[in-house]
């Protein structure tokens, strides 16, 4: 589909070839649906690597023998300092590097030394669309197909450039941020279309899914998360809302997306119902806190399936979904795997959406249990919020067992690599009102550290058992993505600023380096004009976890940045605001 | 010849310091032309009292001199140089947030004066005479705001036969020309202050009559506690001048009826039920948390400390009446930063977020949660004697 670029065609081929050689990626059985051709490995052109959201690359030139002996390459400075989230791409001999508001596009020629600037793009947003964000700043990428670079913008403007020149082809609004909408997340082109999700679950705003035309910009549909079945493209929102609530329903949709072709099936989670305050929500609220399976041509979803019915803790359930083969109970299974922020490791089928398997994968403690038939949660009735108390010590915390950092799965490991958070809450509900463009939150919500004290674990998961095989405690949460490599290597940034080598079979660490500023965008490795392969991170620290360096808030109050001063205090102890893109090799 | 001068001024400074910081005088803030309550010959009812608590406290008294109006507190008991401050003033209004207030120690009220003579008998503001006769009323301060009663005689449609008399130094001893006036015939009524009527009416030759106004529903108070004030932060001198007050609490009485104060009933009604009232006032800044928490932090900053986008509330010069608050929250402010907050917020709530945030500015609330920061990390208890002074 894509064209070859020409560096690759005629100088890098031959020799990468040879390189890939050695590591049987392809071949492997339950390797990613998205077949990892050898070429493609050179680049890295999604956010989560491919349509099965792997983060795998059959790159294995940077080995576990030789990762201590990596060095930086060369840095790039984005000139913003609030949290830098999602990866850059590298698409032929140019990487493209995006940034938080005012989500400048940045395109670096591999081909020269130093990478210098091939073009800028800086689109021109209201400032005042920075307070409507929820929980920092961030953006989590652009997507590239056919010579077109897209992008979400924070004032829910969504851009085709030309992927040689930056020059805008086509821009849409999405929706409007004075109504309280915004997109932080990736696009992820499908066919001709370009999938973009919307933010602004704190607003009360009704989360839909829109898929316009890649080559104008067109809308071809809208699905939204809550209400009638026309408008959902499935049954049984509206039922479960009092009155008209699910036009301020919430499940926005501002994570990941993936795509399993052979299925035609587009995958991925809604987000919490609005407000926080449980009491004023009766009934399920679906189709919020839901994994979607749709049909990218019409919308129409195939299934869905509701993680937390009557969310009462803000398990907003928008994680990735990874789509790997793996052997359940001895048979092999087409699965999707999504570790939530509520805690759970859920293994459904991808085809119809059973559920396999669920298993607290962090210190949970506001449900028992998942019942694997009905697929609802056993709750503990002494950590169901209302707005009447101050529920104390609930595990994870609103911050989830795990937030938007992506996971990694290696068909060499068949483990699936997962950052987490071991955070717990106090959460108390407020009465709020409606209105339109107004913070819609309704909950006092204070995080603080897990047991043991660690505010993050890198895990290594056996989805086939869905148990943890190991963990690397961390002082701070982790909050970026893996990266997993054919060279046995598994890469991951924290929020002090390290980026970190460790082997993929035992957690063993291997190499680490202090970037300038906190992590947690998600690494990715490639190979550059020179066949040489390449290790590459943004930092900056900010997110939801970061929130307090990003926007200058003291730790005075717990309850600041919807809670996350409480567990975050001390984050400018280790790292400062920054935006600094880091490129390793080896010498 | 300048420079002598400056050395002269330098070494009268001194001077005057190291008679203030002997430790052993009472430095009282007081008016030095105000009878009934003060002057200079300390011939006033709170000159009285100051020695009869200096005399307990065993120190003797001495006096910072200021005019009892807008800025007393700064010029006098916050005054920048040490050797102009005072510790205590002797009437502060119960909860009044410049200063720390005692428990009150007597509680008076707005009355009507007039002639015996005059043929009426007023006994509430809604009398329809009032209509029709001239009324005198003292404008407090140099800004020309009004007393309660005042406030509620316009409520009522009573504003053109209504006369101001004014409180600046015209001459000494301010309260006394409007009681002149009622003996005069130059004005038929006036509404004066209780402690202020009670002692000029009492040196008067002619027979007039003195009436507590009571309020109606609806209607602003007109009776008030009144307190010691010390200066915050002086806790001992705070646990002293308390104890004292319970101690003397005969002699003060004898100097109020001496000097003819009239005492309204009840007198501080916080001893009927402290408990409950203090539970009802954590409540109230407890909600006023939660809201603030939801909404008004993203710019005014957690523990409402302010940012780059609004303003530090718990600093002093930004605090409000309830009324002004109330206005500002519904309407935003007037330079179209701060939005209008009336379809989200009701009455009741922006109380409690006013009484919140004036815990908060009058530093008797601690940063945090009020569940978590009272003693032994349990539930915050409004301190004796504090009211938000909604």
């Amino acid at each position: 589909m894509r064209r070859l670029s020409p560096f690759l065609a005629v100088l890098g081929l031959p020799l990468l070839l040879a390189a890939c050689d050695k590591a049987p990626v392809a071949e492997a059985p339950g390797g990613p649906v998205a077949t990892a051709a050898k070429a493609e490995d050179k680049e890295w052109t999604m956010q989560n690597k491919n349509y099965a959201s792997t983060r795998y690359s059959g790159l294995d030139s940077i080995n576990t023998d030789n990762v201590k002996n990596m060095k930086v390459a060369w840095t790039f400075s984005t000139g913003v300092l609030r949290g830098h989230e999602g990866a850059p791409l590298v698409v032929g001999s140019t990487m493209y590097v995006h940034t938080p508001f005012p989500n400048i596009v940045y395109a670096l020629d591999l081909s020269k030394e130093g990478a210098p600037v091939k073009w800028k793009y800086s689109p021109k947003q209201d400032p005042k669309v920075i307070p409507v964000a929820c929980c920092d700043t961030v953006n989590r990428g652009l997507a590239y197909a056919n010579g077109k670079i897209f992008q979400n913008q924070l004032d829910t403007t969504t851009v085709a450039l030309d992927a040689e020149t930056g020059k805008e082809l086509w821009k849409v609004k999405q929706g409007d941020y004075k109504q309280g909408q915004t997109i932080t997340s990736a696009p992820l082109v499908i066919k001709d279309k370009v999938i973009s999700g919307i933010s602004g679950g704190e607003f009360g705003v009704r989360g839909f899914v829109t898929a316009n035309d890649v080559n104008t910009g067109k809308q071809v549909w809208r699905m939204y998360s809550t209400g009638p079945e026309a408008e959902v493209g499935f049954p049984g929102s509206e039922e479960t809302w009092k009155g008209d609530e699910w036009k301020r329903g919430g499940g926005t949709t501002w994570g990941w997306y993936s795509y399993d072709p052979d299925l035609n099936l587009l995958y991925y989670g809604s987000g919490n119902p609005g407000s926080w305050n449980p009491d004023q929500r009766p009934g399920d609220n679906k189709w919020s806190m839901t994994i979607f399976a749709r049909n990218p041509d019409t919308g129409k979803a195939a299934w869905a399936y509701q993680k937390t019915p009557h969310d009462r803790w803000d398990y907003d359930g928008i994680n990735e979904m990874v789509l790997v083969d793996v052997d359940i109970k001895g048979q092999p299974r087409k699965i999707l795997a999504n570790f939530d922020r509520n805690g759970f490791a859920y293994m459904l089928d991808r085809k119809t959406g059973e559920l396999l398997a669920a298993d607290p994968f962090v210190t949970v403690n506001w449900a028992t249990s998942i019942d694997l038939k009905t697929g609802k949660p056993i709750e503990n009735p002494e950590k169901q919020t209302s707005s009447s108390k101050n529920t104390k010590d609930i595990c994870p915390s609103a911050m989830g067992g795990k937030n938007q950092q992506p996971v990694a799965f290696s068909p060499r490991t068949k483990l699936i690599y997962v950052p987490t958070n071991n955070l717990c809450m106090d959460y108390e509900g407020v009465q709020v009102k409606y209105q339109a463009g107004q913070p819609y939150v309704g909950a006092i919500v204070v995080s603080h550290p897990g047991p043991g004290g660690n505010r993050g674990e890198f895990v290594a998961w056996d989805p086939s058992t869905n148990k943890k095989v190991w963990g690397i405690k961390e002082g701070l949460a982790n909050w970026g993505g893996a990266l997993a490599t054919a060279g046995d290597v598994v890469f991951y940034g924290t929020m002090e600023g390290w980026l970190k080598a460790v082997n993929a079979k035992t957690g063993e660490p291997l190499w680490k380096f202090k970037t300038p500023s906190g992590i947690i965008g998600n690494p990715i490795t490639y190979v550059g004009p020179d066949n040489k392969q390449y290790v590459a991170v943004l930092s900056g620290i900010g997110g939801w976890s970061g929130i307090g360096v990003a926007a200058e808030i003291g730790a005075e109050d717990p309850t600041a940045g919807l809670g996350a001063l409480g567990a975050f205090g001390d984050v400018s102890n280790f790292s400062n605001q920054g935006g600094v893109l880091t490129v390793f090799a080896l010498p | 010849m300048r420079r002598i001068q400056t050395i002269a001024a330098t070494l009268l400074l001194a001077a005057s310091y190291a008679f203030g910081a002997d430790g052993k005088s009472l430095r009282v803030c007081a008016d030095p032309y105000n009878l009934p309550f003060s002057n200079q010959q300390q011939e006033g009812f709170e000159n009285k009292m100051a020695e009869v608590i200096a005399k307990d406290l065993g120190r003797p008294v001495s006096y910072v001199w200021w005019g009892q109006r807008r800025g007393f507190v700064r010029n006098t008991m916050n005054a920048t140089l040490e050797a102009g401050r005072c510790e205590i003033m002797i009437g502060a209004p119960a909860g009044y947030d410049l200063v720390r207030t005692t428990k009150p120690y007597y509680r008076s009220t707005y009355v009507f004066v007039y002639r015996k003579d005059k043929g009426f008998h007023l006994k509430t503001l809604d009398d329809p005479i009032l209509k029709t006769i001239r009324i005198g009323v003292h404008l407090l301060g140099d800004d020309y705001s009004n007393p309660p009663p005042v406030h509620e005689l316009s409520k009522r449609g009573i504003v053109k036969n209504v006369v101001g008399f004014d409180t600046f130094y015209s001459e000494a001893n301010p309260p006394s020309a409007i009681i002149d006036a009622v003996a005069s015939g130059k004005i038929d009524a006036a509404i004066v202050w209780g402690p202020a009527a009670g002692y000029f009416v009492g040196r008067q030759r002619v027979p007039l009559a003195m009436t507590p106004i009571p309020s109606g529903p609806g209607d602003l108070p007109f009776a008030f506690d009144i307190s010691m004030g010390v200066k915050r932060g002086d806790d001992a001198l705070f646990d002293s001048v308390q104890k004292a007050l319970e101690r003397r609490r005969s002699e003060i009485t004898a100097i109020l009826t001496a000097y003819g104060v009239p005492l309204a009933g009840a007198a501080a009604p916080q001893s009927q039920a402290p408990a409950a009232k203090s539970q009802e006032l954590y409540q109230s800044v407890y909600n006023g948390w939660k809201t603030w928490h939801v909404y008004c932090y993203r710019c005014h900053g957690t523990n409402a400390v302010g940012t780059t986008l609004a303003p530090n509330l718990i600093d002093p010069n930004e605090k409000m009446t309830l009324l002004s608050f109330k206005t500002v929250v519904k309407t935003g402010s007037a330079d179209g930063q701060m939005q209008a907050w009336d379809k989200l917020l009701d009455d009741k709530q922006i109380a409690q977020l006013f009484d919140y945030v004036r815990a908060r500015a009058d530093k008797v609330l601690p940063p945090g949660r009020p569940d978590e920061v009272g003693p032994k990390g349990g539930l915050w208890t409004p301190p004796a004697g504090w009211s938000p002074q909604r």
